[in-house]
Formats: structure tokens, sequence, C-alpha cells
């Protein structure tokens, strides 16, 4: 146990040097010799026993779903006397709300809704949901004591509803008109905040008085303007300060400015969330994602109750469920280095930690923690000179110069990197590979300028650089031996994968691209084409500053594309697709493919007809993670790919399209 | 005449009533088991051939007593005409038919159709008369084994199944019936002598006895022949469907190859530039494959149930039966077995029977049904020429369909009507179509459109042709290359050759009974097979040899005076089938036995 801790402190220190200090101080870092066991991918894509773990809204019982063969259990657990009870048995997927009187549990399953009762264990379903019209359950109802809301919208009338559901099935419908995106739920149940888009797709915050609608604010079409309690006249929402990060604002009134309630005290991160009671909706903590999942107390106590967190809890991540008028929360916890998340009561009266529900989170069998790397977060100065944010996960050992690294290039463009548990990053780390996770711009959590920094330039330009200059950063830091990189990536991430091997062979050993678009401008043709989304992405795009319009950019893009440049692809390509992706047709994969072919390139290709753009299949994670496993060892010297199971065999004998070709 | 028919209704009365009651408890059975009106096609001939059969029995046992000579004798000389002995007879069987099998099941139909919700037609009605018909066939085929002269009596049994073992209408069907129980009839009289072995003189009755001979020895002649090359061929190792690795350039090949390495034998030649890369891309493609699985619809009052849709609502706990008088489906509650909805699209009946693929396939579109709306709604609409010959084949890019003239692709936007992207007319006639194979390219589409499903009834020139439609539905030919028959061309053309005119005699009644067939469009492709040279030689040949053997034959023969010009010029038409059923109807003149030497003789002739 001592030796894990201090091997956790060392290695969270010298990460911490590589943002502050040169080379050096990370050389100088001596972690502790690795575990030497080698995890199965098995092991590492092992799904959690717990799901749905929520706290009543009076804090006295904790509900969950755990997983029983191959269904589940709904069960409570008793907060006084720590028993388990089983309320319900073989169930499916299904989501867990709790009513606002504590007395009944919603469960939200595909095309139905049921209602438990917690004291007699009574179950009734209560509604059917028309999936055609995206009927979903929405929220608990905050103004009653036992009553969910159901929202749903009619594409061909364009009939946007809102029914309450009581636990005994009988319906009241709430709102009935204009789509609404957002909606929050006065003392009287009535909705008296919502949003919707106005004609220019923007969001616009409206007021119901007297039945009648009246605008109060109005966001930019980036701004996702999140309502969050309201009192009165006076609103707290999410939304963007400075037209940059988003924060904590106060709405007083119709023709007053936001006032600001809680910005990042570090003025890095953009607020992701804030928890609020569950029926009075008093704002208790916010919640910021970057570098890694912090909270910051609204009031006094709970800036107490952060305090106290953040002092238990050094290397994890804690996201806080509060209750009504108990002094518990619920804690999960979450790291690079728990496989499986893990469940704490905190009494903010005694200021006192329990775990929960240990024994049934280890009948899962979560990875002893000290067998997996730490991810840490970076900066670093960008070519241009801009400070660019990421991730590092080491292996434990002493050599990092002479660690082999790889890049792992998030999607989107528009999405992150986070310091959760992966199971590829811990894969590679396990593997003995250092893994570098770059935020480049146009990455998601660090406001907007930063979103818009790269300026639309997606071709071999400055977002791409962002990323090489974060490779080349960390070799200057005495991270990773130069002549054993890599880069990998799915979809936007799969692109950037293929732009750095077309443009900059010579930097990388292998890469491995996952749905990637060979050309992305064709995607970006493509997406607009899409007449489904809410807001067009014609609009969206601009706003994200890509003008499909505008020949210059397409046509650089078009250059700098992997598809046009496919005789410059100078080292070892995997590719994974599936066949039914509607972003990135397999045709445009294939098409690549047979042109690297025409080149003599070494490629290889694997799909699975049935997958789509974001793989949903157990089996093609494994499948991605052996061949991952194959060319660390074959390409970066890393320990050999074990044997796989002979699903997996089976599974690589039909996807296998494009055997590999060292 | 009356008293022999009443005799003959008195002999049976007891069987007869004994068959009704044990036949209307067993319909009262199954009834209360399933409505038996709506069961499959193959429980349907099921119970065809049970009732067959029992027409068959009883003709076995009423005639079979009258068989021996002196019964025989005895019945014919009676007081009356052969015919009117016949008439009685077989009015006797037809009326006792008619209480045991045909009341029944009147009874069943009209109990169904008056107490219950269940679907009854018009065509239910029409089954009544044409089982009871079908039974006297049974009969007649019955009597006519057992009075023939000939163990090959028993081929007058492909009568009912040349004219009747077709999809067709109940009226039409029940006409057809009509027509070949007269004729059966008929056969049967000519048997009513006190003289069965001799053969009739009349030109008539010679040609109603030789009919169903000529049309069994032909299918004799034609499957035998086939079966032994088609067994030899196998027993040999060189049947193209059992080799290991069928003929280069074969139909088996085509039949038997995947997507991805039909289309590769297919660009084989082609010398577009772009071929090398498609060549590459292939491999890694997903290939879809159309096949013609539609060849037939059913027809409005159908006398079958094939094709016509039955389904299920498992949600709504509904059962759906298409209802022949409405056009529309019947809902059924599952478990009260209570009508609940009549369902037509827009409230209305449809303009054809629908075959349930997935989607409600139809001759002239296609159309989807929202369980939960209970709305049908046109897909697809064709023109009325044509006719839809496989189920939608659905890829991520497209939906394509397959009709007797085009192969159709669509952009198909999840529950909208499909928006034609362009079409590729069938390089041949739907007939001869094998597969139609597609590759969805980056910059379009490849299309194989391989033929030779025909060759082995006799169809030539099938192509494979490869297209290339680029992404605004333009259609390049990039390649074709000929598909080599399997068989030699007398095996392919043996049914024509053997004998043209017995040959299109069978066809015959499938040509005149209405029919579902997804036919070939133009229609007059398929009657325009070329024929090679060989193939007709083969048939002049084969008449020349009837010709000859008949002459020979008329030597030998006991009958030799029966034998005339009318015979030779048959056998000229129809060739060998002829000569077979002459040698069936004439057998040769009995041998006189040799008289045994004598001993002296022996003695005499002795060496020693």
């Amino acid at each position: 146990m001592l030796a894990a801790y201090l091997l956790r402190v060392r290695q969270a220190c010298c990460i911490a040097a590589l943002s502050l200090f040169p080379a050096h101080a990370v050389l100088a870092y001596d972690a502790m010799p690795s575990a030497g066991r080698m995890l199965s991918i098995e092991q590492l894509l092992s799904e959690p026993r717990l799901r749905q773990v929520h706290i009543s809204p009076d804090g006295t019982r904790v509900s969950y779903l755990q997983q029983d063969g191959h269904s589940l259990q709904l069960k409570q657990l008793h907060v006084q006397s720590g028993q388990s009870t089983l309320l319900l048995q073989s169930l499916g997927p299904a989501q867990l709300t709790w009513s606002i009187d504590s007395t009944t549990i919603f469960l939200s399953f595909a095309e139905s809704i049921s209602a438990v009762n917690v004291n007699d264990g009574r179950a009734a379903r209560i509604a059917n949901l028309d999936r055609q019209s995206g009927q979903k359950l929405r929220m608990v109802d905050p103004s009653h004591p036992h009553h969910v809301l159901i929202d749903q919208f009619d594409s061909v009338s364009r009939n946007y509803r809102i029914t309450r559901l009581s636990r005994d099935g009988t319906r009241e419908t709430v709102y009935e008109g204009r789509k609404l995106l957002d909606f929050l739920i006065g003392a009287d149940g009535k909705l008296s905040f919502a949003k919707w888009l106005d004609e220019n797709h923007a969001p616009v915050i409206v007021r119901r008085h007297a039945n009648i609608w009246t605008e109060v604010a109005r966001c930019h079409r980036l701004d996702d303007c999140q309502l969050v309690t309201a009192a009165g006249n006076q609103l707290r929402l999410i939304t963007a300060a400075a037209a940059d990060r988003s924060a904590l604002m106060r709405l007083p009134g119709r023709h007053h400015k936001p006032e600001m309630v809680q910005a990042d005290p570090a003025g890095l991160a953009e607020l992701r969330s804030v928890i609020v009671t569950p029926r009075s909706r008093r704002p208790l903590f916010a919640l910021y994602e970057s570098p890694h999942l912090r909270n910051v107390g609204l009031t006094p106590s709970a800036q107490r109750s952060v305090a106290d967190i953040e002092k238990k809890f050094v290397d994890s991540q804690i996201t806080i469920e509060a209750s009504e008028d108990s002094p518990s929360l619920l804690l999960t916890e979450r790291s690079a280095r728990l496989s499986h998340e893990r469940y704490w009561l905190y009494d903010s009266a005694s200021r006192k930690f329990a775990e929960i529900l240990h024994d049934e989170r280890a009948a899962g069998k979560p990875l002893d923690e000290d067998a997996l790397a730490l991810t840490l977060p970076l900066h670093y100065r960008a070519s241009d000179g801009m400070m660019v944010h990421g991730y590092l996960t080491l292996p434990p050992g002493p050599r990092h110069a002479r660690l082999p690294l790889m890049t792992i290039v998030h999607g989107g463009p528009w999405g992150r990197a986070n310091a959760g548990y992966s199971p590829v990053v811990q894969l590679l780390a396990n593997r003995g590979v250092a893994v570098f996770q770059p935020n480049f711009r146009s990455s998601v959590g660090y406001g907007q300028r930063y979103m818009l920094g790269g300026g639309g330039d997606f071709g071999n330009g400055r977002v791409q650089r962002d990323i090489l200059d974060g490779v080349r950063w960390l070799l200057a830091q005495g991270v990773g031996d130069k002549d054993r990189l890599a880069i990998m990536g799915t979809s936007f991430g799969g692109y950037s994968t293929l732009l750095a091997l077309s443009h900059t062979p010579q930097m990388f050993q292998f890469g491995m691209a996952i749905a990637p678009p060979s050309n992305f401008a064709d995607t970006l043709e493509n997406i607009v084409s899409d007449t489904r989304t809410e807001v067009p992405w014609s609009l969206r795009l601009k706003d994200l500053g890509v003008d499909v319009g505008n020949p210059l950019m397409m046509k650089k893009l078009h250059v700098d594309s992997p598809v046009r440049n496919t005789s410059m692809l100078g080292k070892p390509l995997l590719i994974m697709a599936g066949g039914r992706d509607e972003m990135v047709a397999v045709a445009s994969v294939i098409d690549y493919v047979a042109r690297l072919q025409a080149t003599n390139q070494t490629v290889s290709l694997m799909i699975d007809q049935e997958e789509g753009h974001n793989a949903r299949k157990p089996m093609f994670h494994m499948a991605q993670m052996h061949l991952l496993a194959q060319m660390v060892h074959r390409y970066l010297g890393g320990p050999p790919a074990q044997l796989p199971s002979a699903a997996l065999n089976d599974y690589l004998r039909q996807t296998m399209v494009l055997a590999w070709h060292p | 005449m009356r008293d022999l028919f009443l005799s003959e209704c008195r002999r049976y009365l007891h069987a007869t009533l004994i068959f009704t009651a044990l036949h209307i408890l067993i319909q009262l059975f199954l009834s209360r088991l399933n409505n038996m009106l709506t069961q499959g096609w193959h429980i349907q001939v099921t119970a065809l051939a049970v009732f067959y059969l029992a027409g068959l029995g009883f003709a076995l046992h009423q005639i079979g007593s009258y068989r021996q000579t002196g019964r025989w004798i005895w019945l014919m000389h009676r007081p009356l005409s052969g015919g009117a002995i016949f008439a009685a007879l077989t009015l006797a069987s037809a009326m006792m038919i008619c209480v045991a099998v045909g009341l029944p099941l009147l009874l069943m139909v009209a109990g169904t159709d008056l107490f219950s919700d269940r679907t009854v037609d018009l065509r239910h009605y029409v089954m009544v008369p044409y089982v009871i018909t079908m039974t006297v066939i049974a009969w007649l085929s019955g009597a006519a084994i057992l009075l023939g002269s000939s163990r090959f009596a028993a081929l007058i049994m492909v009568l009912p199944y040349l004219m009747l073992m077709h999809e067709s209408t109940a009226a039409s069907l029940l006409l057809m019936a009509q027509l070949c129980a007269a004729l059966m009839a008929y056969i049967v009289y000519t048997n009513f002598k006190p003289n069965r072995a001799t053969p009739p003189a009349a030109a008539y009755a010679v040609a109603a006895r030789a009919l169903p001979l000529l049309l069994g020895c032909y299918l004799l002649l034609l499957w035998g022949g086939l079966g032994v090359g088609q067994i030899g061929a196998l027993a040999w190792g060189v049947h193209p469907s059992s080799m290991a690795v069928p003929p280069v350039g074969s139909y088996a090949e085509a039949s038997r190859a995947d997507g991805r390495s039909l289309m590769l034998t297919g660009l084989l030649d082609a010398t577009d530039a772009r071929t090398a890369h498609w060549r590459r891309q292939l491999p890694l493609l997903e290939v879809y494959t159309l096949t013609p699985n539609v060849t037939e619809f059913a027809l409005r009052q159908q006398l079958s149930n094939k094709n016509t849709p039955t389904g299920k609502l498992p949600e709504q706990n509904e059962l759906l039966q298409f209802n022949h008088d409405s056009m529309r489906f019947d809902a059924f509650d599952t478990r009260s077995g209570a009508l609940k909805d009549s369902l037509g699209p827009g409230g209305n009946a449809f303009p054809d029977i629908p075959l349930l693929l997935g989607e409600l396939v139809l001759p002239h579109g296609v159309m989807s049904f929202d369980s939960k709306t209970r709305r049908f709604s046109a897909l697809v609409t064709l023109g009325n020429h044509e006719l839809l010959a496989a189920s939608p084949r659905k890829t991520p890019r497209s939906v394509y369909l397959l009709t007797n003239s085009r192969m159709i692709a669509y952009a198909a936007p999840p529950d909208t009507v499909y928006q034609e992207r362009y079409s590729l007319t069938l390089t041949g006639p739907l007939s001869d179509l094998a597969r139609v194979d597609v590759a969805e390219l980056l910059d379009g589409t490849l299309v194989s459109i391989t033929g030779g499903r025909a060759q082995s009834a006799g169809a030539s020139g099938s192509m494979q042709t490869v297209f290339f439609v680029d992404l605004k539905g333009n259609a390049q030919t990039i390649a074709a290359r000929p598909v080599g028959h399997d068989f030699p061309l007398l095996f392919e053309h043996a049914g024509w050759w053997l004998s043209p005119a017995l040959h299109a005699l069978t066809a015959l009644p499938e040509a005149i009974l209405p029919s579902g067939e997804v036919a070939d469009h133009p229609r007059a492709l398929t009657w325009n097979l070329q024929r090679p040279a060989g193939v007709y030689a083969a048939a002049v040949l084969s008449s020349v040899l009837a010709v000859a053997g008949t002459w020979l034959w008329r030597r030998r023969s006991q009958y030799e005076a029966s034998i005339g010009v009318g015979w030779l010029a048959a056998s000229a038409v129809l060739g060998l089938p002829c000569l077979a059923t002459l040698i069936i109807m004439y057998p040769q003149r009995p041998r006189v036995p040799q008289t045994a030497r004598t001993p002296a003789q022996s003695a005499v002739s002795a060496p020693c």
C-alpha cells in the first residue's frame, strides 16, 4: 500500500512538473518499477456491475442497478442500516429516477416507464413510450411529490408536448406548442422559464407570465444557455461569459444584463453543470471538467464539503449528487486508475466519508488501481505561441526518454480528451507505451475562443500542428523515443492520423485510424446535406469557423487531404470502419485503401458491416485493442500481443478484409 | 340404368354414410384447432392428396369387384348399352362422392362463414365443387387403371397432373378440372365393352386412349433421359454443380460465385482505365446480390393459399389475414379470434394481393405498414407493364428493386417515398436472369447483371454485363462476357427436340390459365428462343426414327391392320413418344412356340 501510494505521489509530482519545468525535471523522475503484470484486454474492458447509482431526495436510501448475469436487478441501500434490499430483478437497461417524495423510483426503459414503490416493492408499468415521436422521460417533477415529466415532439405536426405522469399512470398536459429545448418548472407546477430556438436557430430564453411568454435573453448559437434554477423573476443559467467560457450567471430581469455568479477560479475551464437540490433546486456545487473534474461550492456549507472532498480524494475526480433535506451527499469517484467507479456517502454534518456498495463493486472485479497508470494534465506552447492543453499517461518506470509514445487524437474535432479511465490508454500504458492526448484547438471545455482558435484550418494546418507541436514538445521534455512514435484516433482523430502519416511520415512508425474521413472536405459537405438536425449543419459549421461555401477553404482541405496524398504515406496503417457509417461512408474508406494499395503502401483494413460511426459492439473494441497491441509489438517494440480468444479470432477472420502486410 | 344406379348406391350406402360422418367430425375437429380455409398451400395439397387417394381407393374397390372376366361379362351383358352402364356406375359414384366429400366441406365453409368472424372468400365456396371434381377424377383414374389392358394405364394420372397442378383462380381451375374429368370419363368409357383387351377402332376413341399415354411417355422419356444423364454426370464427377471447381466461364461458376468473385470475373476483360482501382476495391467491398426471388403473385380468388399473405402484429396481439373478397387485411384478435379491423391503403382495397417480404411487395409497387398508426404508405409505384421480381434489397446507401425489365436504385430516406436515383434495363429476359450484383463505390456503383438461369430450358445468348453508374445516375457498360452452358445443347433442349408438339402441349395449360407469374417484359422474349441447328436436326431425327419404328412395329404387331397412315403421320409429328405409345397400345404378335424336337430327331442328329 505504501509503495503504491508513493508511486502515485511521485508520478503525480513528476507529471505536474511537465508543464512547469523543462526536461531535466522529467528525466529526474524515477518511478517505482513496473508491477510487470500484463493486463488482458478482457480485464481492461470489463464492465462495472453497478449502474445508475442515485441517492433519494430525503437522503435515506441509495438506489442502484446491479448486473445479474445478462439482466439487471434494482436494489436499494438503506443509508442508516447499510443493508441492501432487492426491489426488482430480470430488468433490461433502464434510467433510474427518484420521485421528489422519495417513495417511488421511476424506471425508464427504451419503450416504457415503470414505477416502483420502494416501501413494498410493488411495480407497475405506467406508460408506453412512442419512440417515433422521441417520447422520453425528461426529468422528475420538482413541484409534485411522485411525478415525472415526459416530453415528445411530432416532427410532422411540429407539436411539442410536456406531460406530467403520476406514479399511478395518470397524465396531465403541462405544455403544448412550440418545441422547447429546455425548461424550468415553477412551484405552481407550470413552466416558469423555457428555451427555444428563434428563426435563426439561436437559443432564446423566455419567461412565462400570465400564460404569456416574454423573451428575457437571447444567446449565441454556440452558447448552450443551460437553465439551472429560477426564483421569481430571477433566473440562473450557465452561459458564456464575455463570449468565451461558460459560467454560472444570474439574470435579474428582462432588461438586465446577466451577472456573474460563479466562474472557474482557475480561469481555465467552462462550467459543465451545477448540482442543485432535487426539490427546491438550490444550487450547491459548480462542476468544471478541465483539466479534471473539479467541484466548487456555491454555499459556505458546500465550500466546506468541497474542501473535505479535495483533501480526501487527491488523485480522483468526484461528482456529487445532493439530497434535499439530508446532510448526505452521494459521491461518485472516478479516475484514470479506476476501471469501475467507486461510491461514497459524505455526511456534511459530521464531515465523514463512508464507502458504500463496496462488495457489489468488488464483485465486478475492478482492476487493481496500482496496476493502472495515472493520466495527468499538461499544457504546452504551440509553435504560434498559443497555450495548448492535453493529457499524458506514463507507464511506471524511470526511462521516459526511451518509451514508445502514442498520440491519441480525439474525434469531433469539437470534442475533447479527459482524465477519466480509458481502456485503450491503459492498455498502452500497461504495454509500456506513453500516451499523449492533446486537446488541440477546436477542443471543447476551454471556452469558445480556444475552440475557435484553429480558425477552421483542418487540413495539414493549425490544428494538426497543435498535435504535432505537442509531440515535439514532449520529446523535447525527454518523454518518448523519437524513433518509436505512433498515432491513432477515431473519426477526426483518424483523419488526423492519416494526415500525420501522409505529411509527416518520418515522425511516426505506424498509424491506426478508426472511421477516418480520407477527405475532411467531403465529410463536411456530406454532413451539411443532413437536414435532420435541429440547427442546420451549414450554420453550425459557419459558427465553428468552417465555411463550406468558401472555395479557398475547401480547396485547401482537398489539397491536403490524405486521399490526394496517398503516395506520401510512408508508414504502416491500420484502418477500422463500420459498414453502416453515415458520417464516413465505408466506400470512401475502401476507395482510399485501394489508392494506397496502388502505391504499394502497407495498409490493413477491418470492416464490421453492422457497425456505424461510433462502434458499439464490445467485440469491435476488443478487436481494436488486440490489433493495437499487435502493432505496438511489431512497430514499437512492445511485448507480444496475447493470443486472441476463439470468439475474437472468429470476429477478426470475418472482418479483416485486408490482412496484415508487415 | 336406374336400377344399376340405385343398386350401386345401395351397395355403398353404409360406407358413404360412415365416411360422411367421419369426415364431418374431422372437419369439425380441425376447425376447432384452426381456420382450415387459410392454411398454407402445403396443407391444402396434403388435404387434396387425401381426397384423391380416397377417390382412387373407392374406384379400386368398386371397379375391382367387376374386373374379373366373369363378373365383367355379367356386368356388360345387361340389357343396357356400355355407355348406360358406365353412366350408371359413374353417376352413382359421383353422387356418393358429393355426399361423402362435398357435403362436409360445404358445411365447414358455410359454417365458418356464418358462425365465425374468420375470413371466408368466394373462392372457398368454389373450392367445394373443385374438390368433388378432383375426387371424381381420382375415381376415374382408378377405373381407367383397372379397366385398362396395359399396366401403363396408370399414366392416365398424367392428365390431372398436367392440367390442374397450377396456381390459378378457383373458377378457372374448376373449369379446367371439369374438362379434365370429361376427358377422363370418355377414356374410361372407351373401356366399357365386353372385350377390354381389344384396342378401340374408332379414330376419336384411339386418340382419347392414346393422349394420356403420349403425354406419359413423353414425360417418362424426358425425365428418365435427363435423370440418367444427371446421375451419370454425378457418378463420373463431371456434373458442374458437384465439381469442386466448376468449368471456367460456365453458368455453374457464375451461380456458385460470391458477388465479389463474380464481379471480378466480369471485369477480367474490361479496358476502362479505372478497372484496376475497382479490382483493388472489390475484395474489400460488401457486394449485394439481388436474385429474382418473386416468381409469382397470388391472383384474386386464387384457389390455393400460396402467396396469400398472413402476418402478425405482436404488440397489438393481432393476426392479419388477407381477404380476397374485400382485398384488404382482416385483423383478428389473437386471443379471442374476433375480427377487430379491416385494413387497406387509405381505408380502400389493395389493387393486387401483396407479398409480405419485409415490406408489402405488390406486382406494381412497394408499400410500408406502420403498425402503430395502422397506415399503409406507398414507397414505390411502378408502371402497369412493369412487375416486381424481387424483394427490396436495402444497403446503407440505397434500396434496390428488380422488376421484369429493370434494376432500379432508390435513395431511401427512412419511412418516406423512395427517390429513384437511376435504373438499368435488364440485358436479357427476366426468365434468364440469374442475379444482379451491386458494389457501392465512393464515386458510383458497379452493377453486374448475369443471365443463364434459363439455359437448362434451352435459353441461349446469356451474358454477364458489368456497368458503372456514376453518382448522377449515368450508366456506362464496362465489360460483357458470355456465360457458358453447363450441359450439352441436346441435353438442355431435350424437352423440345424429343417432341416439339408435345413440348407445346404440356405447356398449354400453364399458358391458358390465368396466372400471377412475373413474366418477361416484353413477353415475346420468352418465346423467342433461338434453337441451334443441331437441336432442329435432333428433332427431325426423332421424328424419322419414330416413323421408321412405327413402320417396323406395324409389321410385328398383332393389330397390323389398325396401324395405318394416321399412326405414321402422328409419329412424324409427335416423335418418339408416339412410337412408345404405339408399342403400348398395340403389342407385338404373340410368338408361336417352336415344337420340341422329338427324341428320334435328336437321335438322328446325334453324331454318334
